[in-house]
């Protein structure tokens, strides 16, 4: 009851017209990037992040909802009209989704993604209200042991479970993790791989990389295919949304199982919300092929609602263990982290005790977000992919105006756009060798936290190994850890065998 | 975009599905002869640039006398042997299987005319110059006339082609973002020549 005394204040400070405006604008942008080819909800957090600097932390975290959420949206209503996802997360949207669209059921496509974002969202948020603080309670039992053993599931399930191939995952996550360490120690106070330079005292910005290695790196790519890719899709027309009584009883069960997916992946650090909307739309098409209706492949509604619940209960969800424990489960969690720091806040337990103010109004404005979205995204959904319209080279000279606009607005210096430069560059070069972004950032934002824990732990134990298996909580994680790699190989296995038969 | 394929293979989505455009073909590189497929390498090349890098960081870090073990160069010396240890396996990947990237489709003959290189390395060489010129000249003729430069450039590397009319619209964005965020948001954006150095 504690948790519902402190969300209605929450929502007290949220609903104050300005910071309702701040919701809205941020939903409003985070579409709009969101619906961009090529750049999702991510780059979305990424390229605001440095916008909000002239807010209150309130108002910026608030906005900060609007964006998050915003973007999931924008993804799905571009898999679903063009066949364009902005992120992974929303490939498992386009097999059904766009080809509901193709077969002139595009409003009710985005109706049904709508709805199930809605769902899915709406149930991750009453989950975070009641779970947030037990889990920040349950975080009292973590010492430097089992926190290194977080960090290092997150660190393999992303790079093995999430991508294509586990030594490009895991070479991804390294090059983050040797960003990460650039700087003066924060334990002995050696200076670390600067070069004697004073711009690298305090690290490379992560603002910096992840705009580079996200915005950057995109655009310097669309750069240099723009005269050999082009343009293929033509946008499909969409009408008013409106969903049949039929149509509402056939998605309501997909939205709900979706939901029930997607919520344990928020607190699993497997890399976000791929795993469970892939899982979500396996789960829908065996039900439809063991029910006899076999409409996959038609346009079937279960195959996008499931996904789309899964994807945002997923990422509602992931704000629990990030304001929780302070562990990013998804690279725009990571970049919220991010965020949170830039304000010289530190999510974990100590969040809720330190600025509940702030973590109270942001769990708020996910609710108000939500509902903005819905009302934004049910009936001018296809108006957002009329911005496809604007010319595609004014389009990303725009953003690229964006990006060196927010380094130059958090670091005033030269020095980071250098840097900016640089790692765009590195960013161009992952993705032309198809390397995975999101084990960088994840390396990249976990990296201190793992070496100062392992580094704490084997203080403590006098160079002991053994100390990392010593609690309960440790050998559990590693364990999961474990199956979740033993089901990803297996997985990979026979999804192998799978075109040959 | 492109990972569609890679996400199910059971459902490959065609380029150009739907759309009612004809694929001729698909764009055609020219051959390179061990390097077909091998241009990957680079990769492997940069991570052991870096560990390079590194290497000579732990040996030339200062540490100080008292500090508790295990220190600060423990955790980079795990990065160091990660970094050369996957850039070999990448590299010995890439040097059995190379790995093409999935071509374009044509949809004009001209797409279809043998091609140097995966990469435009001319509309790369806009795109990249524009940011250099945007570092160098920022502070001294200030955001407005830089950004629009930069806008202008990067328009050109994504195939616009009327200069007068792309500057004319960066700078257009570049004044009004300088209103919004130097003015309005009192964020620090050098003014340099337009206002004279002052505000």
């Amino acid at each position: 009851m504690e948790s519902l005394t402190s969300l209605m204040e929450g929502f007290g400070s949220a609903l104050v017209p300005i910071n309702l405006l701040w919701v809205l604008l941020g939903c409003l942008l985070g579409t709009a990037v969101g619906v961009l080819p090529g750049l999702g909800s991510s780059m979305a957090v990424a390229l605001l992040l440095p916008m909000t600097f002239a807010l209150d932390p309130t108002g910026a975290f608030i906005m900060f909802a609007g964006v998050y959420f915003g973007g999931l949206f924008g993804d799905s209503t571009m898999a679903i009209l063009m066949n364009t996802p902005g992120q992974s997360s929303a490939i498992a949207s386009t097999f059904e989704g766009h080809r509901m669209a193709t077969t002139g059921r595009a409003p009710q496509a985005l109706a049904t993604a709508a709805i199930g974002a809605f769902i899915g969202g709406l149930t991750a948020s009453i989950l975070v209200v009641f779970l947030a603080p037990t889990l920040a309670n349950l975080s009292s039992y973590f010492g430097p042991a089992e926190y290194f053993a977080l960090a290092l599931f997150a660190f393999i399930a992303t790079s093995s479970v999430v991508a294509d191939s586990v030594v490009k995952g895991l070479a991804s996550l390294t090059l983050g993790l040797a960003v990460s360490v650039v700087g003066i120690d924060s334990v002995s106070g050696a200076e670390r791989f600067t070069a004697g330079l004073p711009e690298l005292f305090d690290g490379i910005s992560i603002v910096t990389v992840t705009v580079a290695v996200l915005a950057l790196g995109e655009i310097l790519r669309v750069a240099s295919r723009a005269s050999r890719e082009r343009d293929q899709f033509k946008i499909l027309a969409a009408g008013r949304p409106f969903l049949s009584r039929s149509e509402v009883r056939q998605a309501l069960p997909a939205w709900l199982r979706g939901t029930a997916i997607g919520l344990p992946f928020g607190v699993v650090p497997v890399g976000g919300s791929e795993v469970p909307t892939f899982m979500a739309y396996g789960l829908e098409k065996k039900i439809d092929a063991k029910t006899g209706r076999n409409q996959f492949g038609k346009g079937a509604i279960q195959g996008l609602a499931a996904p789309e619940a899964a994807g945002n209960a997923t990422t509602g969800m992931a704000m629990a263990s990030l304001l929780a424990l302070g562990l990013p489960i998804s690279g725009t969690a990571a970049i919220m982290l991010a965020a949170f720091k830039q304000y010289g806040l530190q999510p974990g337990p100590l969040l809720f005790d330190r600025a509940p103010e702030l973590v109270w109004g942001l769990l708020a404005s996910f609710f108000i977000a939500m509902i903005v979205l819905l009302i934004l995204n049910l009936p001018f959904a296809p108006l957002w992919a009329k911005l496809l319209l604007i010319p595609k080279p004014y389009l990303y000279a725009g953003i690229t105006m964006f990006c060196v606009l927010g380094i130059w607005a958090t670091s005033n210096s030269v020095f980071d756009l250098v840097m900016l430069l640089l790692i765009g560059i590195l960013g161009l070069v992952m993705r032309r060798f198809d390397m995975p972004i999101a084990p960088l950032m994840i390396g990249l934002v976990l990296g201190p936290l793992a070496e100062t824990s392992l580094r704490d732990a084997l203080l403590s134990s006098n160079g002991d190994l053994g100390v990392l298996v010593d609690s309960g909580i440790s050998i559990v994680l590693y364990l999961v850890l474990i199956a979740v790699i033993g089901f990803a190989v297996f997985a990979r296995l026979r999804s192998k065998k799978q075109p040959s038969s | 975009m492109n990972n569609i394929h890679a996400a199910d293979p059971n459902h490959p989505v065609q380029p150009g599905e739907d759309t009612g455009v004809e694929i001729l073909g698909y764009e055609n590189l020219r051959e390179r002869g061990w390097w077909t497929g091998r241009a990957g390498l680079v990769v492997p090349l940069i991570m052991a640039g870096i560990a390079v890098y590194m290497i000579i960081g732990q040996f030339t870090m200062e540490v100080p006398e008292d500090v508790d073990m295990p220190g600060p160069r423990f955790f980079p010396w795990i990065i160091i042997a990660a970094l050369l240890a996957l850039a070999a396996i990448l590299a010995v990947d890439i040097i059995r299987t190379p790995q093409l990237p999935d071509p374009a489709p044509a949809v004009e003959p001209s797409d279809l005319e043998e091609r140097a290189w995966y990469t435009d390395w001319k509309a790369l060489a806009w795109a990249l110059g524009g940011l250099v010129a945007f570092i160098v000249l920022i502070v001294p003729i200030g955001w407005i006339l830089s950004a629009a430069l930069l806008f202008a450039m990067t328009a050109h590397a994504i195939g616009s082609r009327r200069w007068l009319f792309d500057s004319m619209i960066g700078l257009l964005l570049s004044s009004s973002i300088y209103l919004v965020f130097a003015v309005v948001l009192s964020v620090d954006l050098p003014s340099g020549l337009v206002f004279a150095g002052g505000r």
